[in-house]
């Protein structure tokens, strides 16, 4: 999978590249507006992070131009700037997806993912993790052929570690990718101790082996890898 | 008070006084007057007495009615004049008014006193009927000046009232400046070309103060995004004990925290600035469903007794992102610091949305409760701004906030006012 990366801050870059490259993509970096331009036209991407202030641009006039060229990549907007309006104007530019700084590498993982699972298999592709198959499109999680029933959240919570598979996913993380911004209001970690618990029972209750592992005072590996 | 009727308020008390003191002042004058002239008769009509006492005998000299009046006396004295009351045979004996002038002349070595006398009465009731007479038309005068003046100041200041009325439509987010009339009053003209000045001047510091908070969002935004992903990066690694991800956590933590901060004080920043223009009308009562929907879980977890009682078709006209922020902010602050095991209520009736839930009296003065970055000592982990913004919305639409506490039932209450 290859993915170009625009953005000016080389903190940032380095960190995400960095991520992303032990995530298994391949990615390619662009520090300004007109590098980055050059690249998604000269060379075919699965997916282009973007940020949007650039120093000799906005990166809504790339994401315009890939649009009009009808690019198949899939385009993920970040910026710093949060108000619905500017929202509304990502998306309407034609970004498939869109995340505010300061955001969670694992975050922009799960998102990028989903982009490319809408793009490439046309939403119908399933995740397949150990004996543990997930259908994105409808919600739907089996063990063995056999289906589990999870509450929405659960679901979430279950798609967000499976696409984050094999790496420590904070608990902040976890509580922000599932509950948004409503998580900060409560004492998250507690919460989401509870249903990370109920999620562990029903999937063993399936039997379904115990994937999910606590770090203590960390957070959460999902990992198939018989311990 | 306006102006205008200020104006015609001070206008009119002036023109009472003077039409009080003119209508004694007149009196007095046309009384002296008439006293004077009736005196000149009095004194004529005695010079004639004397004039005909010297050539004809005193029986025939004195007319019916005994006026004048002629007696012999001892010693001369000087004329003088006196008013008098006599009853009035005409008039069913009632006193009248009477001037008299009494002297003394000397007729053939004899000394006679003249009385002479004339009723007042009359005189006094036309000086009475002029001054009236003067003072109604001086009334009607003032009467008539004061609502010529009053319409042409009101025509003169018809200038400056379009432009108050300009100046209330005034909004910093709308791109046209407000047309100010052009006035042929000099002073008009130049109030008019300052406040267009001073537009110019506010708007063009108000976009600059709209990049300022922009700019300084992506700016503290993006380091706190790299050091959040190094972070994340850093707690891969396998090498890590567990007291170090201990340590990478709080840092995690107090770097969101961080971020939250200053997510929300650009949007107070903003709401102050009145940056969300744009009010749609908003079925209240779906949106505060939508919001106890989403947070009924972490009630739950806590182990609160919840209940609503929503009514339907409540509508207020805000911005919806800002309407959520209200909503999302108070049921924050509810669970938050609402005790486990306790409840919350949430009411919303045509008129008013109260939010109140169980928990520990304030550990600060209840006025300081929607000041910025005071919160509870006992939790570090508030921003402090959630309730400022509650209060800096609700100012923003003038929609009355109110805060309770019952000590009995140890119960905090949220009330706002709708519309």
């Amino acid at each position: 999978m290859k993915i170009l990366l625009i953005e000016d801050e080389p903190g940032l870059q380095t960190a995400v590249r960095h991520y992303l490259e032990g995530e298994g993509y391949t990615v390619t970096t662009a520090q300004t507006f007109r590098q980055g331009a050059t690249k998604a036209h000269d060379y075919d991407y699965d997916c282009i992070v973007v940020d949007l202030m650039l120093p000799d641009g906005n990166g809504l006039d790339l994401v315009r131009a890939l649009k009009n060229q009808q690019s198949t990549a899939g385009i993920i907007v970040v910026t710093a700037k949060d108000a619905l309006s500017d929202k509304l104007t990502g998306l309407d530019a034609g970004a498939d997806d869109y995340l505010t700084k300061p955001f969670h590498l694992s975050e922009l993982n799960a998102r990028l993912r989903s982009v490319l699972r809408r793009r490439l298999f046309g939403g119908q592709a399933t995740v397949q993790a150990g004996e543990l198959t997930l259908w994105p499109d409808q919600q739907r999680v089996s063990v063995r052929g056999r289906d589990i029933k999870l509450t929405g959240k659960e679901y979430e919570l279950l798609l967000f570690l499976i696409t984050n598979a094999e790496r420590l996913l904070s608990k902040s993380a976890i509580a922000e990718h599932v509950w948004g911004d409503a998580m900060d209001a409560a004492d998250s970690h507690e919460f989401l101790y509870t249903h990370v618990k109920n999620l562990r029972r029903k999937l063993m209750a399936a039997s379904c082996p115990d994937y999910i592992q606590t770090r203590y005072g960390a957070g959460y590996i999902f990992s198939t890898r018989t311990p | 008070m306006s102006l205008l009727s200020q104006t015609a308020r001070y206008l009119l008390l002036t023109a009472f006084i003077i039409a009080l003191a003119g209508a004694v002042g007149f009196y007095t004058l046309i009384h002296r007057k008439i006293r004077y002239e009736v005196d000149e008769i009095l004194t004529s009509q005695a010079e004639q007495a004397i004039h005909r006492l010297q050539t004809q005998p005193v029986t025939v000299l004195s007319n019916w009615d005994d006026n004048p009046h002629i007696e012999r006396v001892l010693a001369a004295k000087q004329p003088e004049f006196t008013d008098i009351m006599l009853a009035d045979s005409l008039t069913n004996n009632r006193p009248e008014p009477i001037r008299q002038l009494s002297t003394t002349t000397l007729v053939n070595g004899q000394m006679y006193q003249i009385t002479v006398r004339l009723p007042y009465h009359e005189f006094n009731e036309l000086s009475r009927e002029m001054s009236l007479g003067v003072i109604i038309g001086f009334l009607i005068l003032m009467a008539l000046s004061v609502g010529v003046g009053l319409g042409l100041a009101r025509r003169l200041w018809r200038p400056f009232y379009t432009t108050i009325d300009q100046l209330g439509s005034f909004q910093l987010d709308q791109p046209t400046d407000p047309g100010f009339p052009q006035s042929r009053i000099r002073e008009f003209g130049l109030l008019n070309q300052s406040l267009r000045e001073l537009t110019q001047k506010v708007r063009r510091q108000f976009s600059l103060q709209k990049q300022f908070t922009e700019n300084a969002s992506h700016e503290l935004q993006t380091p706190l995004a790299v050091a959040s992903a190094e972070l994340e990066l850093l707690m891969q690694s396998e090498q890590l004990t567990e007291t170090d991800h201990a340590h990478l956590q709080r840092a995690t933590d107090a770097l969101s925290r961080l971020s939250q901060m200053n997510r929300s004080l650009l949007l107070l920043t903003q709401v102050e600035n009145d940056q969300f223009s744009g009010a749609d009308l908003l079925d209240l009562s779906a949106l505060v469903c939508q919001y106890t929907d989403e947070y009924r879980p972490f009630f739950e977890h806590k182990q609160m007794q919840f209940s609503a009682s929503i009514a339907p078709n409540v509508y207020q006209r805000m911005n919806r992102q800002l309407a959520g922020v209200l909503l999302t902010n108070l049921l924050k602050n509810a669970v938050r610091h609402g005790l486990p095991g306790g409840s919350i209520t949430i009411d919303l009736l045509s008129n008013a949305l109260i939010i109140s839930n169980t928990g520990r009296p304030l550990p600060f003065a209840e006025s300081q409760l929607f000041t910025r970055f005071v919160k509870d000592p006992a939790r570090p982990d508030s921003t402090g701004l959630g309730l400022a913004l509650v209060k800096q919305i609700c100012d923003r639409y003038s929609l009355p906030i109110g805060y309770t506490y019952d000590s009995a039932a140890e119960k905090h209450s949220f009330q706002i006012g709708l519309r």
